[in-house]
């Protein structure tokens, strides 16, 4: 995946100016940047929930610009928010079934009827589902409503949930927020165990630079809405404009 | 015993005491306690409809008693013996003076136009959420009904429509409710039920995992008014005749008051409601004529019934705000508890 020259505005105010990055296939890359630089802009604009004013996005050689949301997840691209938008009333399972069922349809008539290829599809459901429940250590909690969940068990949902689409690229917005330091750990492990398991390619928006710079293998710095550097976490860590924008002018 | 065996046995207890209802007790029970059971059954076949889009997809409709009354002129115009249509409908275009259909035909095209004028309807008024789909749907209802004023070649205006045969009884009503319940409990428990809670519960998550938004809702809307038409044949031919103003506030008011009192993310839930506040304001009609218990005469107050009514809805709102079954399934033993249920008693500790 792919975008270039990618810019949103917002009346006058340019949250994302000619945003371009390269994905490569498997990798963990983040992106980081002080509060309002434009990371949550940029998911916004690649999972359809707000339109670019112009440059373009591409999957596998696809323009995706224009899509609708549940398109784009279909093509293969699942994202988590910032904070948790879990479906609150249902189960933790139901929660993770709502959105494995994608890889899995089933037609009007056959939900009235229930024929063979109902139950192998709701099978292959559940089946899924569990998989990542277990995964993510939620099956203990797979029954409980998801809104009484603690918050560290509903990032997992939320990852657990983004993933049972079936993605190729996994956006994760701030997965670490409200995270201890111990949690946060486990969750970069965990992390790079979806990576290898599913060859997924997975870009974090993140706050927390010991999440960032103990998982991702490429780093995006954003300041004001432009990007000001990539590279690797040492190089990253050594730029300049880097320091700047997180500490002010010196 | 499994929680499917369970269930299973519990469907086939329910349908064998349905049909003992259905063909029984009109040899048993008179004639007014018939049509008090008639009326329960075809209510709650207009409430479940109505909880479909209302209480599962997170769409507060205020505008299905306009897809009742389509579905009661529907099939009126249509099943009128030709006779008879000659003299109450004299200015309707010829094809539809030619023929008359018998009531099940007249009720499956009923629900089918029905359903394709929501599909219309539903197309524009699905994207909008909250409270402007609530005032949204309630300019369809008013429309229909300015409508079925203004339509006189058709429904012969504010005048009372008439002519329609009085074909539905007992045994049609409870055979429809069972269809009804059927249709939309495998609906609700399978994966498209999922999607439509999905989208009540976030329309945002729900459209990041994959559901169509506006597709869910539609799907649900337009079945709902399927239902909804076909139940507004049952009262057509129940009724007999009827005038634009049996289709309107009173009784989306009515209708709404069930889903809401008897739980609105529950289908047995919608089903409690109907027969709670229809045995309610029977008992209390009767009531409020006066009675006399040993030398003590109570006088008759008319209008006392609605009060007490609308006290006893005030009650249930604040001590179970989510309806009597909130969004559990009455399910004897089985039952199961979920989601918002907890949700709402884990706030108020």
């Amino acid at each position: 995946m792919r975008t270039v020259g990618l810019t949103k505005a917002f009346r006058g105010l340019v949250a994302l100016r000619d945003h371009s990055i390269e994905l490569h296939e498997r990798e963990i890359i983040g992106v980081i940047g002080p509060n309002g630089s434009g990371k949550s802009t940029l998911f916004n604009l690649i999972t359809g929930f707000s339109q670019p004013n112009s440059g373009s996005i591409e999957m596998e050689g696809r323009s995706i610009v224009g899509l609708r949301t549940s398109q784009i997840v279909a093509m293969g691209i699942a994202r988590t928010f910032q904070g948790s938008r879990l479906f609150g009333s249902l189960s933790v399972a139901q929660n993770v079934l709502t959105a494995a069922q994608l890889r899995h349809p089933v037609g009007a008539a056959d939900t009235v009827l229930r024929g063979r290829r109902y139950r192998e599809r709701v099978a292959a459901t559940r089946q899924k589902a569990d998989e990542l429940l277990d995964l993510m250590g939620l099956t203990d909690q797979a029954g409980r409503v998801a809104a009484d969940l603690p918050y560290g068990d509903q990032r997992r949902l939320e990852i657990a949930r983004a993933l049972a689409t079936g993605p190729q690229l996994l956006l994760l917005d701030e997965p670490a927020a409200g995270l201890d330091s111990n949690e946060t750990k486990v969750l970069a492990a965990l992390i790079r165990t979806i990576r290898d398991r599913y060859g997924v390619t997975v870009v974090v928006v993140e706050h927390d630079m010991d999440l960032i710079m103990a998982l991702c293998e490429r780093i995006q710095v954003l300041a004001t809405g432009e990007v000001i550097c990539v590279g690797t976490p040492e190089q990253v860590r050594e730029h300049p404009k880097v320091r700047e924008a997180y500490l002010g002018h010196a | 015993m499994s929680r499917e065996a369970r269930i299973t046995l519990l469907v086939l207890v329910a349908v064998v005491a349905g049909a003992v209802v259905a063909f029984g007790a009109p040899h048993v029970l008179s004639d007014y306690f018939v049509r008090i059971i008639l009326l329960i059954a075809l209510n709650a076949i207009l409430v479940l409809a109505l909880s479909l889009s209302n209480g599962f997809t997170g769409v507060f409709s205020l505008g299905h008693v306009g897809f009742i009354g389509a579905g009661a002129y529907i099939s009126g115009i249509l099943s009128i013996p030709v006779q008879q249509k000659m003299a109450l409908l004299p200015h309707l275009p010829g094809f539809l003076h030619a023929f008359s259909l018998p009531f099940l035909p007249a009720t499956l095209v009923a629900g089918v136009l029905t359903a394709l004028l929501a599909v219309v309807v539903g197309y524009p008024l699905m994207r909008l959420s909250g409270y402007f789909v609530s005032v949204a749907t309630m300019g369809f209802l008013i429309i229909v009904n300015v409508v079925l004023i203004n339509a006189s070649d058709f429904t012969r205006g504010a005048r009372t429509f008439t002519g329609v045969p009085l074909e539905t009884t007992l045994p049609w009503v409870m055979g429809w409710l069972a269809i009804t319940v059927f249709v939309l409990a495998r609906l609700v428990y399978s994966p498209f039920g999922r999607a439509m809670k999905a989208v009540r519960d976030d329309t945002i998550a729900a459209s990041a995992v994959g559901i169509g938004v506006l597709r869910t809702r539609l799907i649900a809307f337009v079945i709902g008014a399927f239902f909804s038409g076909v139940g507004g044949s049952l009262y057509a031919h129940y009724l007999g005749s009827f005038s634009p103003n049996t289709f309107y506030f009173a009784l989306t008011m009515s209708l709404i008051t069930m889903l809401v009192l008897g739980g609105m993310g529950s289908l047995t839930g919608a089903v409690v409601g109907v027969i709670c506040v229809s045995l309610l304001s029977e008992v209390l009609r009767s009531v409020e004529r006066g009675f006399t218990i040993g030398d003590f005469a109570v006088p008759a107050l008319f209008g006392a019934s609605q009060i007490v009514l609308g006290f006893i809805f005030i009650l249930v709102m604040i001590f179970r705000p989510k309806g009597i079954m909130g969004d559990r399934e009455l399910t004897f033993g089985s039952t199961q508890r979920s989601a918002t249920v907890n949700q709402t008693e884990e706030r108020k500790r």
